[in-house]
């Protein structure tokens, strides 16, 4: 069957283009010098998120057009506008950073994750609201215990985020001279109010540098600069939900074939929640953060197992064990 | 309970009480066993599997009897028992219309069985368990003939209808509750109705003769709106 064989040629690709994200990021993600990343490094990393992105995007929508799919189509169908969501958010957000040397904690392209968030909570939650769990005590002590672990990290997090700085402040783009070592933090287990912990750095940043960066950029920046440590804080929880759906629907059909493809779902929300973990710690609390961090391989993980998870269960709902006991 | 060879034991066979039909009887020091499914040579370890799932699991007394050409599993059985269980009941006053042919009720235990596959294959093991509950007290509720039991209702699912001695003797309200009621339950497990194409697809087990006139049926029933 040709259609079979495609989908085990991507899972197969899928698996491979995998270990070389994996290794592209440990290899090179200490590659930064003082200037930062070498271009070469952020435009990979860039390139593979977004191949990794349309490649789910592509998978999942094709298992929304198909009628053997055992979930239902409008689950995939969610599942694949949230990663076109994500897709085109990551547009911006390179768009930002590489093509505006903006830092890209905020920029357009979060309206668009928030989009792919709700896109991603709302077909997953149909998944399991749509059919009967049978779960038993056990599995919703660990579904739990998911849940308030990923709460509690997301709040250690916030913990210290800074007050917003005004408009009128925003960090420039950094110079060669600005710090590029880690400001060591002392991570307060209570959400307390601590001192902000680049007050000086803002304090030493002149009035903002907008030389060549055109006005409506620095307006938008001005706009959603105050949601900054909100967002981030949103993303934390919202990666929570999904982490906590998936795991449900893992577990409500373990040993069948369909819970491996949540099984890998599953494992995508996590290394989403684990790169955007970081990713808050390090616009929080690193000076003059420039993403490609060796973490944030988690963002492009995330899409590959998205892939994985829908091209399994592509496979799962077109080959079956034949429904009958007689054979010729 | 015994794995036995063709010259270890007797095979006989006794009229059906009502049908022109000769069922087999397997003797083997003075027990009667009937037949309850032949799996064909290549198919040694699944007739082994339900033996062990019949005799260790269920504690039946079953025996298997290995041939060069096919596996047979047998149940045992007291002749007089057998001859009773065989007459076909009275309609009871709480089923109306009339007993359909056994054809429609093999091909609706096909259907059943390809759901329940299924739920057992994609959804686990959990759910299959769960799916046989919430079968027995769908039988219930109908007041189905022959599945009393928990072991009667996994036959059901387990063995081959077109292969065993008679299908359960189910009138026609009972065969259509029974299409709807499965259909409800299948989308419940699945969460849509994509399992309609799949489980249609285990009707080709029947000759097209007997296919068309089931299908001719269904069509005509109030199950057609959720199966067709």
């Amino acid at each position: 069957m040709k259609k079979s064989s495609l989908t085990l040629f991507a899972i197969q690709f899928e698996i491979l283009f995998g270990f070389f994200t994996l290794l592209f990021f440990l290899l090179f993600s200490s590659s930064a010098t003082g200037q930062g990343y070498p271009i070469w490094y952020s435009r990979g990393t860039t390139i593979l998120e977004l191949f990794a992105f349309f490649l789910a995007m592509i998978l999942c929508l094709r298992n929304a057009f198909s009628s053997m799919i055992v979930s239902s189509r409008k689950v995939w169908l969610g599942i694949g506008l949230g990663m076109l969501c994500y897709f085109v958010g990551n547009i911006f957000f390179a768009y930002w950073e590489l093509g505006l040397k903006r830092e890209p904690d905020v920029s357009p392209g979060d309206l668009f994750y928030i989009l792919s968030y709700l896109f991603l909570m709302v077909s997953m939650g149909l998944a399991v609201f749509e059919r009967r769990l049978n779960l038993e005590g056990w599995q919703y002590g660990v579904i739990g215990a998911v849940g308030a672990m990923g709460v509690v990290v997301a709040i250690v997090l916030s913990a210290g985020d800074q007050p917003a700085a005004p408009a009128a402040q925003l960090n420039p783009f950094h110079t060669p001279k600005a710090i590029a070592a880690p400001v060591p933090v002392k991570t307060p287990l209570l959400p307390v109010q601590v001192a902000p912990s680049f007050a000086p750095l803002v304090a030493q940043a002149a009035a903002p540098v907008t030389t060549g960066v055109p006005g409506w950029v620095v307006a938008i920046e001005g706009f959603l600069d105050p949601f900054k440590g909100l967002l981030g804080f949103l993303y934390l929880i919202a990666d929570t939900v999904l982490l906590i759906i998936a795991t449900t629907l893992f577990l409500a059909f373990w040993g069948g074939r369909f819970a491996q493809s949540w099984r890998m779902i599953a494992a995508a929300t996590f290394c989403l929640y684990i790169a955007d973990a970081w990713f808050k710690f390090a616009t929080t609390r690193l000076p003059n953060y420039q993403s490609g961090g060796l973490l944030e391989v988690g963002w492009v993980l995330s899409a590959i197992l998205f892939g994985l998870g829908a091209a399994l269960e592509y496979r799962a709902s077109h080959q079956r064990r034949a429904s009958s006991r007689r054979r010729a | 309970m015994f794995i036995l060879k063709r010259q270890d034991v007797d095979i006989t066979s006794v009229q059906h009480p009502t049908k022109d039909q000769k069922i087999p009887i397997l003797n083997y020091q003075g027990m009667t066993f009937r037949l309850l499914n032949i799996f064909p040579a290549n198919q040694q370890d699944e007739a082994r599997a339900l033996w062990r799932e019949l005799t260790d699991n269920q504690g039946k007394a079953c025996v298997l009897l290995e041939e060069t050409e096919r596996y047979s599993i047998w149940g045992k059985v007291r002749l007089e028992q057998l001859v009773g269980e065989l007459s076909v009941p009275k309609p009871s006053k709480a089923t109306s219309g009339g007993v359909v042919s056994p054809v429609f009720t093999q091909a609706c235990l096909l259907m059943l069985q390809a759901i329940y596959i299924d739920v057992e294959d994609l959804l686990g093991a959990k759910q299959s368990e769960a799916f046989q509950r919430d079968l027995m007290q769908l039988f219930k509720q109908g007041q189905f003939a022959n599945t009393a039991t928990p072991d009667a209702v996994i036959q059901l699912l387990t063995f081959d209808p077109l292969n065993s001695l008679q299908p359960p003797p189910w009138q026609e309200p009972q065969l259509v509750k029974l299409l709807q009621d499965m259909h409800h339950l299948g989308k419940s497990y699945f969460g849509g109705n994509s399992f309609n194409k799949r489980v249609l697809e285990a009707l080709d087990d029947l000759s097209s003769y007997d296919r068309t006139r089931f299908l001719e049926w269904l069509k005509q029933s109030p199950a057609a709106t959720v199966w067709l």
